[in-house]
């Protein structure tokens, strides 16, 4: 009796859970991004004021400043991290294998973001804060293609859990008539629908997977989107379909 | 019998015993010069040239006093299929929850865009 209980209230308060952690890792990045902003503007202020009078007092204070707006940009980095890959967890029964592979590439990007922050704080001079930055730049392009694929990971998901849910309702609904079957045509085209679903999800997985090649960024997500645009239209379309069947059902 | 010989009171120029005369007679002169053919052919187009635009200044007036009919403007195409919302209240009661549900899941996406950062800082 009360295994039965606990089973069925587990699920519910878990997925609670979830989104309550990612709202609050959510509410952390965007505290994060405030005060990357405010040092980044400071950083610019003293960078100003060394350019023009370059003396050496003017000198440490840019080096400080700099040394902030590092540290602080990569404690929001890992926020943002953080936040995806709590994110993430909302609809990864659907795909578990795809989104642990993506979560724990964040999580690696957590981790390098907090050993630099162990470094950043013992740099003295310009020319070691210049070496960090150009290594920071060359890693950054790495952490950009995991934050795009880890987005790209849970458009994937949505969409392949509510393919699911549209599948179980069209279950219950064809279960649930008396009447000759009013669902045989959806059903009939399910297939085809399903698999122009699962080749546009397919086809934004493939792009997400493609190796960066040269100094830049090249940003494979306006090219996702356009996939999952394609899946959601067929989904939408399905949910239509089955929602005028359930209308006739009421006539 | 002595054989008259006879000139052809027509063609003056016809005397057979005039033959000496011949060769003093001078070619008429030429009232008009022949016209090179490219300039003829300049001529030609730039005849055609002027009709052409003579007729298109006609058809353009013509059009200006017909009223022209309003095109209907072109809508742009939505690149995303509204959900059939309206008609909710259609659907049977045990499955409008689901049916709400599945249409709100849609707008569930992780609402998290990347930090925009200057990657310039330090350098």
């Amino acid at each position: 009796m009360w295994l039965l209980f606990f089973l069925f209230f587990v699920h519910p308060i878990h997925a609670q859970e979830q989104t309550d952690l990612y709202s609050q890792y959510r509410t952390d990045y965007l505290y994060q991004q405030s005060q990357y902003q405010k040092n980044y503007l400071d950083y610019l202020n003293k960078k100003d004021v060394y350019i023009q009078y370059r003396t050496i007092s003017s000198e440490k204070d840019k080096i400080v400043a700099t040394k902030n707006v590092l540290y602080s940009r990569n404690l929001m980095l890992k926020s943002y991290l953080m936040a995806l890959r709590v994110g993430l967890d909302k609809y990864k029964s659907i795909n578990p294998n795809d989104t642990e592979k993506s979560q724990i590439e964040i999580k690696k990007w957590e981790d390098w973001t907090d050993e630099q922050n162990l470094i950043i704080p013992n740099f003295n001079n310009t020319s070691d804060i210049q070496n960090w930055a150009k290594t920071f730049q060359s890693r950054y392009i790495e952490i950009q293609k995991v934050i795009y694929s880890g987005l790209t990971q849970a458009n994937i998901n949505l969409r392949l859990y509510n393919l699911n849910e549209i599948k179980l309702l069209a279950d219950t609904i064809k279960s649930d008539q008396s009447n000759p079957d009013p669902t045989n045509d959806w059903f009939a085209s399910y297939p085809v629908k399903s698999d122009l679903i699962l080749k546009s999800l397919q086809n934004a997985s493939t792009l997400r997977n493609q190796n960066q090649r040269g100094r830049t960024f090249s940003n494979f997500y306006p090219e996702v989107k356009v996939e999952i645009n394609k899946a959601d239209g067929y989904l939408k379309n399905l949910l239509t379909d089955l929602k005028s069947i359930a209308i006739k059902l009421n006539q | 019998m002595q054989e008259n010989l006879y000139q052809n009171i027509d063609i003056s120029q016809n005397n057979p015993l005039n033959t000496g005369e011949i060769s003093n007679i001078t070619p008429a002169p030429k009232t008009s010069k022949k016209l090179n053919p490219k300039v003829i052919i300049l001529i030609v187009l730039g005849a055609i040239i002027i009709l052409l635009f003579v007729i298109s200044l006609i058809v353009t007036s013509l059009r200006q006093k017909t009223p022209t009919p309003k095109t209907p403007q072109i809508t742009p195409t939505p690149t995303d299929l509204p959900l059939p919302t309206s008609s909710s209240s259609l659907v049977p009661e045990i499955y409008q929850e689901k049916f709400k549900i599945i249409e709100n899941n849609f707008q569930n996406d992780l609402n998290l865009e990347p930090p925009p950062i200057d990657t310039e800082v330090g350098l």
